[in-house]
């Protein structure tokens, strides 16, 4: 451990190893900024030993799930690829991928793995239909006035250990020609249950300033209501409730929306995502 | 700090020639002078070439603390004939607090204490010193990370943008 100059960067006389795990402990964005500082760090950090921490352990046979066989060039190309396009997996009836902010597992269990109001049951309640930008074959789409109820479940176990994770529904809101638009009070009960330990909270399903400052004031502060947002990719995201997955030994975790008050003509549900909180 | 007269003494001498008096517990602290220890347990005069004294003395520091919040946990332990979570907890959060305090230091320094965590193998010590680090990095623009490690930038524009088109998912902003 020589002096070291004002000129020198102290992290120079670092083993490659020891940065590897310094930058492991950050995420895989950071490690892309950490590559951007000099010739010397991108280096270190392009190389399968420092991107292989990012992945998960069990990644290989996640991947052997896969619906498509996933081709990388090198474990750095495998997270960006992940990062970036999850890929389908169990059948196309989910997707997986990883969190670019923390390079944690993410997934999406879609709307054919849900329990929506019986959707394949009843026909006349909800429709298939396939959405050019929903990374599943086909969503869900309801078509009737009954109350909806949309119930998911995700192991723990295949979640990433000691992480606060969030599930969010991702839907649409179709602009009727005709039938009745979902109605501004649209509110839906929400719980996730894990281990036997339930929270619960609401939802609306339109992110209206005006009804929401006119109307709901009064069931925000009863209840700790969640408004949607827009997801960037044509769909909209809402929160249907967090989680702490401490050493994914809690079995099933399960979470759902249900009506209680307006009907929801002419919502469609892509599925029901679990990702890490930021 | 209490020590029983039985206890071994080791000396641990730095790169520049100081030496260290430390009880053989605090010692085993290190892995690698542990391994030494074990290979021949009569040796008592340990030199570490590769740390300087300065270091050397903020690692024994950590060494003493930990091993003296684990005999005094141990010995609440011992009195009480069981652990009680709430003191135990309030033990984990003032040593949590100490480490905190520990880590007050200039970058030269934190790298200087991972070379000697890790050559010498002290693993609560690599797992502080590497996470402070980690921290540092967390959430920086390239420019912000050179500026705290003093890294000089020697990328051409062009390999700038190269790099930057392979992962462009990286530099959107977060929500």
């Amino acid at each position: 451990m020589a002096k070291t100059e004002d000129a020198f960067s102290p992290i120079n006389s670092l083993p490659p190893d020891c940065i590897s795990h310094i930058i492991s402990l950050a995420s895989p964005r950071d490690a892309c900024m950490f590559s951007l500082t000099s010739t010397a760090f991108r280096s270190v950090i392009d190389t399968d030993d420092t991107w292989q921490r990012f992945l998960p352990l069990d990644y290989a046979s996640i991947l052997s799930r896969a619906v498509n066989p996933v081709e990388f060039s090198s474990k750095k190309d495998l997270l960006v690829k992940l990062c970036k396009h999850p890929v389908l997996i169990d059948g196309g009836k989910m997707s997986f991928g990883l969190d670019r902010f923390t390079g944690k597992k993410c997934y999406m269990i879609s709307a054919r793995a849900l329990d929506i109001d019986s959707a394949n049951e009843a026909p006349d309640h909800w429709r298939w239909i396939s959405s050019p930008d929903s990374r599943f074959d086909d969503v869900a789409k309801k078509v009737s006035r009954c109350h909806t109820n949309i119930y998911g479940k995700i192991e723990s176990n295949a979640l990433c250990r000691k992480t606060r994770y969030s599930a969010y529904l991702i839907y649409k809101v179709e602009t009727l020609t005709f039938g009745r638009p979902i109605r501004d009070q649209i509110m839906l009960r929400t719980f996730v249950n894990i281990g036997g330990h339930v929270s619960t909270g609401y939802v609306c399903l339109k992110n209206l300033q005006k009804y929401i400052n006119k109307m709901f004031d009064r069931f925000r502060d009863r209840y700790h209501c969640t408004t949607p947002k827009e997801r960037g990719d044509g769909w909209m995201e809402v929160e249907i409730g967090e989680f702490y997955n401490e050493n994914g030994e809690e079995g099933e975790i399960r979470m759902g929306l249900e009506e209680t008050g307006g009907r929801t003509w002419g919502l469609i549900v892509q599925g029901i995502e679990i990702r890490p909180k930021h | 700090m209490a020590r029983s007269s039985t206890e071994n003494m080791i000396t641990l001498m730095s790169s520049d020639g100081e030496e260290f008096m430390v009880t053989e517990k605090v010692a085993r602290e290190c892995t690698t002078i542990r391994n030494m220890l074990e290979d021949d347990c009569v040796i008592t005069n340990i030199p570490l070439p590769n740390v300087t004294s300065d270091i050397l003395s903020m690692v024994i520091e950590y060494c003493m603390e930990h091993v003296a919040a684990a005999e005094k946990a141990a010995a609440e332990t011992a009195e009480k004939g069981s652990s009680s979570a709430p003191a135990a907890a309030k033990a984990n959060k003032d040593l949590e607090e100490w480490d905190k305090a520990f880590m007050n230091v200039d970058v030269y320094t934190l790298c200087d204490l991972i070379l000697a965590a890790n050559y010498l193998n002290v693993s609560g010590l690599l797992d502080l010193t590497i996470q402070t680090a980690a921290n540092l990095i967390k959430g920086k623009s390239p420019e912000q990370i050179r500026k705290t490690f003093h890294i000089q930038n020697d990328l051409s524009l062009e390999e700038e943008e190269k790099i930057r088109s392979q992962t462009p998912w990286a530099f959107e902003k977060s929500e």
